[in-house]
């Protein structure tokens, strides 16, 4: 009899979540195009990197930048600009991308680029010809442009994200094991283990994520019920001030997380209109006094709460469902004694 | 025993001043002069009858352009209403005013009745909030940016939309027809408003997905019956607009149309340019929106004029916009306790529409931005790739409805109320102020050239030049030839211009060609002229005028240098286009005008609208022509220099004679002076007669028509009456050429007029009855 009982906890505990996370991991590996198979990236957090203007790349400035070689058969730089804008593109509009050995006195690799190419990417890929024996060694780079005026300009920061890729053929990949067995280790490490890696991830993620909310939901755990709106707010905060882009899964977790707060919690329709002018006033805040709030990310969220607060009113109207309708009971709910 | 008066008809005088003050309205924005140009020209409000005589008519168009089957019959009744205010009122300046008034005067009162409908304030206890809501929306920043500023025919969708929701709503709620009348009366003579389909759709789409969701969570038993009563509303109104709509239906089907609403749904170029526009479009935010303001982001992208007004006010007054956003929130957080049932549930589908039409105005909400790009892909979306704009007029209508509800919320809950409504008031008039920097904003790319002007005398005497000397059959090159269908003419007394479709047609009744666009279904024959001009290679440019039929040229040199650098001319292109360009293509000077700022050149090589052997011709109107070809033996070609069209057909005319060609246009042409007439009587048959040559009708010259007509295939098939036989064996024809694609029109009508003439009778019938019963 014991036994028997035991089954549902095992699938429930173990087998359930274990199958979503290879669910995950599959989908992720199958579906997330940014993955090369034949490319190593290292993102280099050693490197340096000198930018004479921070608000854009000016006429006669030049972006310098070093970083050793993580591995051979370099191929390609990733430098993720600040900004770049191409309101009237002109293809003389050109950003200069050149590439030496260090010791070396002349340019290995010196090509321009379309200001208008740059507008919208956030990783612009300066490839080349891979150099076979690159490991260990020291590159340097520079970056200058020809147009910088208000329509039409490229910015970098000082701590623009630079990441260095590797190419390894499918035919040498094969026929060295040694190489195989090093490429797929660091893979792993390096590549598919990143925040824009997981991030992406989390759409198919999404099964795993419903299943733990609806463990919550059935949860006879009062103290769990409550953390699950709390974390919601945390996840808006990390999705504006730190993720950049706008990444589905991350969007429908969040929705999926208040949603169920407002189900478990009992939260009325006002404590969601709330929360939308709350964003709606930090919107023109960040507008007037905060340009570096993610002003998009905060339009996303305050129209999010004022689709939630119309359904909710809906739903009212047909099924009663608020208990914490007022701020002061929604604030005690979350941060007050657990019932 | 005055202020008891005052007191008694309070309602009315306060009418009575606001219609005062909207009648006043444009003698203070435009001080006397016209407020004319654009796409719309807006013309028709100040020629009425010509723009109905040559535009409007006939489904075969020209305006500034090569002829296609367009639809344009939609402004039929109301043209006919004007022409008739013309007549009465006897003045261009006040029947233009009165145009420019009306939208605003019946939105502001149309838009009443709706929040009056909605809120069932049947003993005027929300007047006041009911008035200031339709005044948010009259006076919102959207509405002059999105509408007033444009004043294209949509601007007739004010007043039409709310008196339709109106209607609706009122007959559902007391299933009296006579609201369904009323709607289909009003539609009919407004019609030019509900062809503005995009932005009609703008509104019902929020509203229609707000109903659907409203319903799906709110008990009600009605729902059947509320859709039995939207289809009894529903089909006679459409029936009402059938007149035109069948007709547009038709050139959709048909080859070479270039209406508006077929182009932009269903064309591939526009589906092309979907994803482009809403990415480049989509950069504003729903915070704006919400304060009543037009997106930010875009004037600047696009460098509006209206970036100018953002930086020196509205970004100064940004925070007394706060109102809005703090009359909203108060209005949602306790319509609870504060609206009845009924109400409740009207706020309810509004609350929800409201929020779907936040979305649609703005797009730029994280992955709904890829939601909206990835619906263009559904046929007939690809209409919003304007989003900004289809669906601005629609969101302003729900917002300020909105608006309403909470003012009545807050007026129930808040003892201070007053303040909130004063200081609203504030706000309202603060922004209307800017009103005037708005539609009198600068000509676009120009520092200050003034968009209102008179036409001048020497510009309307030298039309009157034109008219005389060039046959209706004949089209005319205008000079500069631009890089839109646009002409300039200058004001007498300032540096203002008109800057729109070129208005030689409406004067004159010749068409000319002013810029890339008048050949926009050939727009390689528009690239070629502009590189001849470019190039300076008359010899060809001379060929391809020619062919279509080209045979004079208006050359216009007052223009104003702002305007020529502006984006209407092209540098290289205005450059050539000088004495030499004149010289090589002209023969003669025919007219000039008073102060020489107009002249009129005839071409070098002069063509024929029809050509063949023994061919003479007479224009009737733009869809239909004489022909009568003499000593026809064996088979002969006929050329008709319009583009071709299969809806082009010849039908033998019975008695074979010429009478109809009293005189001729001048010694050297085979073409008898035109005559104009609308309709002779004989149109319809025409939908079921038998034509000729309908098997050898084919392109000609890349463009044009032609017809093989073959005497013995005419003796066999067709009985002597509509053929005369001469001695020698050879035959006189009499044909009439007629665009049959008209009779879609006519049929149409009849339905259409028949539901209007029901209405009417209907209405006189309940008011008789309603009499009869006191």
């Amino acid at each position: 009899m014991k036994r028997k009982n035991k089954i549902p906890k095992v699938r429930n505990k173990i087998f359930i979540p274990v199958l979503l996370v290879i669910f995950w991991i599959i989908f992720s590996l199958i579906f997330i195009k940014t993955i090369n198979y034949s490319l190593l990236t290292y993102e280099d957090y050693f490197r340096k990197l000198t930018v004479p203007s921070l608000d854009r790349i000016h006429v006669g400035e030049k972006i310098k930048g070093e970083f050793m070689a993580k591995e051979n058969n370099l191929a390609i730089l990733l430098i993720k600009f600040y900004d770049a804008k191409s309101k009237n593109p002109n293809p003389n509009h050109i950003l200069n991308f050149r590439i030496k050995e260090k010791k070396s006195n002349k340019w290995f690799y010196e090509h321009g680029y379309n200001i208008g190419q740059i507008e919208g990417t956030l990783m612009y890929p300066f490839g080349f010809n891979s150099i076979p024996n690159s490991k260990g060694k020291t590159y340097e780079f520079e970056i200058d442009s020809n147009t910088s005026d208000n329509d039409n300009y490229v910015s970098l920061k000082a701590n623009a994200t630079v990441i260095s890729g590797y190419y390894f053929s499918k035919a040498e990949l094969l026929h060295n094991p040694s190489i195989l067995i090093n490429f797929i280790e660091k893979k792993i490490i390096f590549s598919v283990i990143s925040i824009n890696f997981i991030l992406r991830s989390l759409i198919f993620l999404m099964p795993l994520i419903l299943f733990i909310f609806w463990k919550i939901l059935t949860s006879k755990i009062a103290k769990e019920r409550q953390v699950m709106a709390l974390v919601t707010f945390i996840a808006i905060a990390i999705d504006i001030l730190i993720i950049r882009e706008n990444i589905l899964g991350v969007v429908i977790s969040i929705c999926i997380a208040w949603i169920i707060s407002i189900y478990i919690l009992k939260i009325g329709s006002k404590i969601s209109l709330l929360i939308g002018l709350f964003f709606v006033l930090l919107g023109f805040t960040s507008m007037i006094l905060l340009p570096d709030l993610n002003i998009f990310k905060i339009n996303q969220w305050s129209y999010f709460f004022l689709v939630v607060f119309a359904m909710q009113i809906l739903f009212e109207e047909k099924y009663d469902l608020s208990k914490f309708s007022t701020p002061k009971e929604f604030i005690k709910a979350i941060f007050g004694k657990n019932d | 025993m005055i202020i008891e008066l005052i007191k008694k008809h309070k309602f009315k005088i306060f009418n009575i001043l606001l219609a005062i003050f909207f009648l006043a309205l444009p003698y203070i924005l435009f001080k006397g002069k016209y407020y004319i140009g654009g796409d719309d020209t807006r013309l028709e409000y100040i020629f009425p009858w010509e723009y109905f005589k040559y535009t409007s008519f006939p489904v075969w168009q020209h305006f500034s352009a090569l002829g296609s089957f367009r639809t344009t019959q939609f402004l039929v009744p109301f043209l006919l209403i004007w022409s008739l205010f013309d007549i009465i009122l006897n003045s261009k300046l006040i029947l233009g005013y009165l145009a420019f008034s009306l939208p605003m005067l019946l939105g502001f009162f149309t838009f009443r009745l709706m929040l009056k409908e909605f809120l069932r304030d049947d003993n005027n206890k929300y007047f006041i909030e009911i008035i200031i809501g339709a005044l948010i929306f009259i006076f919102s920043p959207i509405i002059a940016i999105n509408q007033i500023f444009l004043f294209l025919s949509t601007i007739w969708l004010m007043p039409l939309i709310p008196f339709l929701t109106y209607c609706f709503f009122k007959y559902i709620r007391t299933e009296n027809k006579i609201y369904i009348a009323y709607a289909v009366i009003v539609a009919t003579i407004f019609s030019l408003g509900l062809f503005s389909i995009p932005w009609v759709l703008g509104y019902i789409i929020p509203l229609f997905l707000g109903m659907i969701i409203f319903t799906l969570f709110v008990k009600n038993d009605n729902k059947i019956k509320f859709i039995k009563k939207s289809i009894q509303y529903i089909i006679p109104v459409s029936l009402s607009q059938i007149f035109w709509a069948f007709p547009l239906l038709m050139t959709s089907v048909g080859n070479q149309s270039s209406n508006f609403v077929s182009s932009s749904v269903f064309s591939k170029s526009a589906a092309d340019t979907f994803t482009p526009v809403v990415n480049a479009t989509a950069v504003g935010n729903i915070f704006y929106p919400l304060i009543n303001l037009f997106h930010r982001q875009i004037t600047f992208d696009f460098d509006w004029q209206l970036r100018f007004l953002f930086k020196n006010f509205y970004d100064k007054t940004l925070l007394i916009n706060f109102i809005y956003l703090l009359i909203l929130f108060i209005g949602f957080y306790y319509f609870k306790k504060n609206l009845n049932k009924d109400r409740q549930k009207i706020f309810l589908f509004l609350i929800t529409s409201f929020v779907i039409s936040l979305y649609l105005n703005t797009v730029n909400i994280g992955p709904l931005r890829d939601l909206f790009i990835s619906l263009g892909g559904i046929p007939g979306v690809v209409m919003f790739r304007n989003f900004y704009d289809k669906f601005a007029m629609g969101y302003v209508m729900i917002f300020a409805s909105v608006l309403t509800f909470c003012l009545v919320v807050i007026k129930n809950k808040l003892k201070s109320y007053k303040i909130i409504l004063i200081l609203l008031l504030i706000v309202i008039g603060v922004n209307a102020i800017k009103l005037g920097d708005i539609i009198n904003a600068p000509l676009w790319t120009t520092q200050s050239t003034g968009r209102n002007i008179n036409i001048p005398t020497e510009y309307l005497n030298f039309m009157k030049d034109v008219e005389k000397k060039v046959s209706p059959s004949n089209y005319i090159f205008s000079v500069p030839f631009g890089t839109g269908l646009y002409t300039v003419i200058k004001d007498t007394d300032s540096n203002s211009v008109y800057m729109g479709t070129s208005p030689v047609i409406l004067f004159t009744g010749v068409n000319d060609f002013s810029g890339w666009y008048s050949f926009q279904l050939y727009s390689i024959v528009s690239n070629t002229i502009n590189k001849y001009i470019i190039d300076r290679n008359y010899i060809d440019l001379r060929k391809i005028l020619y062919s279509y039929n080209i045979n004079y040229i208006i050359l216009t040199k007052n223009i104003p240098p702002q305007v020529k650098k502006s984006w209407v001319y092209e540098d290289k292109l205005l450059k050539t286009q000088d004495q030499e360009f004149i010289e090589n293509l002209t023969n003669r000077k025919l007219a000039e005008s008073k102060n020489g700022n107009y002249v009129l050149y005839e071409m070098k090589d002069k063509n024929k609208l029809i050509n063949g052997q023994g061919v003479e011709y007479q224009k009737i109107n733009d869809i239909k022509f004489k022909i009568y070809i003499k000593n026809l033996k064996g088979k002969m070609d006929l050329s008709f220099n319009e583009p071709f069209h299969g809806g082009w057909k010849l039908f033998l005319q019975k008695d074979t004679n010429k009478d109809w060609c009293v005189s001729m246009v001048n010694a050297v042409t085979n073409e008898c002076k035109s005559v104009h007439k609308f309709i002779e009587g004989d149109e319809i048959g025409y939908f079921f007669d038998k034509s000729v040559g309908v098997n050898s009708h084919n392109i000609y010259n890349k463009f044009a028509n032609k017809w093989t007509i073959d005497s013995t295939e005419i003796k066999q098939n067709f009985s002597s009456k509509y053929f005369k036989l001469n001695s020698d064996g050879s035959i006189d024809l009499e044909m009439v050429l007629y665009f049959v694609p008209q009779s879609y029109f006519y049929s149409a009508s009849i339905v259409s007029i028949f539901v209007f003439i029901t209405a009417i009778i209907f209405i006189i019938y309940k008011f008789y009855k309603h009499e009869k019963k006191k």
